[in-house]
């Protein structure tokens, strides 16, 4: 039946793919978009946004979308989350949003997460970026680490005319999604990057190497450098070693290992 | 980006450069260590804190150079910068903190510096030097080539004996000989620090334990970030799982397994890393890991 299922989504092929580090999903083109975009019903009582952690008007630039407005379908992503071409790619989606779609009852959700990628490669790819605010309020704010929730909340606060400086203890910026989530899941350079530099746009300013507790204090930042709030979003931290016999030789990682040697240190 | 406003050669292929890092300048304390990477591509390099100049803004980094990460480190001069620097990372040392200073000010404390270690010990002994505490020190090195801050060493320590594994200056032979010989003559200490070549902490905890000597050590396993994220300096200490970067370096070198934490140096992945590892205990492997088959 017409509707059912939703459009598919190109990918490298196995064989290739299992060969370099490259995106395996391609994501939609603007007709594949459209297409899956015209599956939406727009439902009143919108289930997908109280799926959604940040409650993105989903219906709104899903309609968007539809009517080929991309940026104006951007805008509306952009009012609720700093980073879409993220999102768009790692949320899960399947519990959220779409876990909660009305088309997946009798058929296939929406496929709203690959939506959302499309419209933040779109916007990048087209050079459009989140709108900035139009006044500073004169409020400093530092955010401690520029993983996902520190870009966010530097992302929105500086939206509200806050002045945002985030601190982070690697040599660069992004927390997770660099050093994490891999290539073939989250480009590092197209996507990551970008994100970042969206945030900077919006006027937060970050400084790396710099590990709170370590090289600055809390309280002296509020005291001495005139941040009248701090955010902490410093990460899942320690990896927990269970114990067991051979944990200790060599060539055993913790999971936090072996990805910050294959994706932030190239090793 | 963190700029060199000195550079020095100390010894054969070791560096000292002045690094202006206002951050760290400001916070760090002996016993921590910084992160430097040269550029983008750079490996993130651990590096111990020589010194450092709060007004200045400057912290003073020794550097031994070994392989491409740190040739290229090398060949940088005062006016360039380095990409990264990070720190202070670690706990500072306990003997350098001032609520212990009452306690530190009672003991007769002997540090023994192997190699690189002098450059992580000068600030300590500095320190206390500066709080009134005046220490011994025993510096060693392979050969006189590679003796540094001999003469700054002196300029806050007690006594300084100096040792040559080759007899080429000082006291012919390792710290340890000379550590059993000041006994011998009626030393008497109650607390040691041992920095150096880990194989180099081993024996002097096990003479140490003989004589009935606290001894701290510090740490140099392979890092990654250096903030406790990723387990790579684990060690095995007293029988639990510790963090070189964030529960150490220093630790009680008497828990410390010392051939574990050898074997788990040897999984360098680079041929600069096992460079490194041949150049820092090579000679003065004198077997006992249990894995170099060194056990003639």
């Amino acid at each position: 039946m017409e509707g059912l299922v939703r459009v598919p989504v190109r990918e490298q092929e196995p064989k290739v793919r299992a060969t370099n580090f490259e995106e395996v999903c391609y994501g939609y083109n603007e007709e594949e978009a459209v297409a899956e975009a015209s599956r939406c019903l727009n439902c009143k009582n919108a289930q997908c946004m109280k799926g959604c952690p940040v409650s993105i008007n989903i219906p709104a630039f899903i309609a968007q979308v539809k009517e080929r407005n991309f940026e104006e379908a951007y805008q509306i992503i952009s009012e609720s989350s700093a980073l879409p071409a993220v999102c768009g790619r790692v949320c899960p989606q399947e519990s959220q949003c779409e876990g909660k779609c009305i088309r997946g009852i009798k058929g296939e959700p929406v496929a709203i997460g690959k939506l959302e990628r499309f419209v933040a490669d779109w916007a990048r790819e087209n050079g459009i970026k989140p709108k900035k605010a139009e006044k500073l309020n004169g409020h400093k704010v530092a955010v401690i680490g520029s993983g996902p929730a520190g870009l966010t909340c530097a992302g929105d606060l500086a939206k509200l005319g806050y002045d945002v400086t985030i601190f982070e203890a690697l040599h660069k910026a992004g927390g997770v999604l660099s050093y994490g989530i891999p290539e073939f899941r989250l480009p590092k350079d197209k996507v990551v990057a970008a994100e970042v530099e969206n945030v900077k746009a919006l006027g937060v300013k970050i400084e790396t190497n710099v590990v709170v507790g370590k090289s600055v204090k809390i309280d002296e930042l509020i005291e001495e450098e005139g941040f009248e709030a701090v955010f902490i979003g410093s990460g899942a931290g320690l990896p927990r070693f269970m114990g067991i016999p051979g944990e200790q030789a060599n060539g055993v990682f913790s999971a936090n290992e072996f990805l910050t040697r294959n994706n932030l240190m190239k090793a | 980006m963190y700029p060199i406003v000195r550079k020095e050669t100390l010894a054969d292929n070791i560096i000292l450069m002045d690094i202006k890092a206002p951050r760290v300048a400001k916070e760090c304390l002996p016993g921590q260590f910084i992160i430097a990477k040269t550029d983008e591509v750079g490996e993130r390099l651990p590096l111990t804190i020589c010194d450092y100049d709060r007004e200045k803004e400057t912290v003073t980094i020794v550097v031994q150079t070994i392989g491409a990460g740190t040739e290229r480190m090398m060949d940088m001069n005062v006016g360039d910068a380095l990409e990264d620097f990070v720190g202070p990372l670690g706990c500072p040392s306990e003997l350098c903190e001032e609520e212990n200073l009452a306690e530190t000010k009672k003991k007769k404390i002997v540090f023994i510096a192997g190699g690189l270690g002098t450059a992580p010990v000068y600030p300590q002994v500095k320190w206390l030097h500066e709080h009134g505490v005046d220490a011994d020190v025993i510096m060693g090195s392979r050969t006189k080539d590679l003796l540094f801050y001999i003469d700054e060493m002196k300029a806050v320590a007690a006594n300084v004996y100096v040792t040559t594994d080759d007899g080429t200056y000082g006291f012919h032979g390792n710290g340890c000989q000379q550590l059993q010989a000041l006994v011998d003559e009626g030393k008497h200490y109650d607390v040691c620090v041992a920095i150096g070549p880990m194989i180099m902490m081993k024996f002097v905890t096990i003479l140490t334990k003989e004589l009935g000597i606290p001894t701290v050590v510090s740490m140099n396993p392979i890092m990654v970030d250096g903030t406790g994220m990723c387990g790579a300096c684990r060690l095995m200490v007293g029988g639990e799982v510790k963090f070189a970067c964030v529960d150490g370096p220093e630790f009680d070198g008497h828990l410390v397994d010392f051939d574990q934490a050898m074997k788990r140096q040897q999984q360098y992945k680079t041929e600069e890393g096992r460079a490194k590892l041949a150049y820092e205990e090579g000679d003065t492997h004198h077997g006992g890991c249990g894995h170099c088959g060194g056990d003639k």
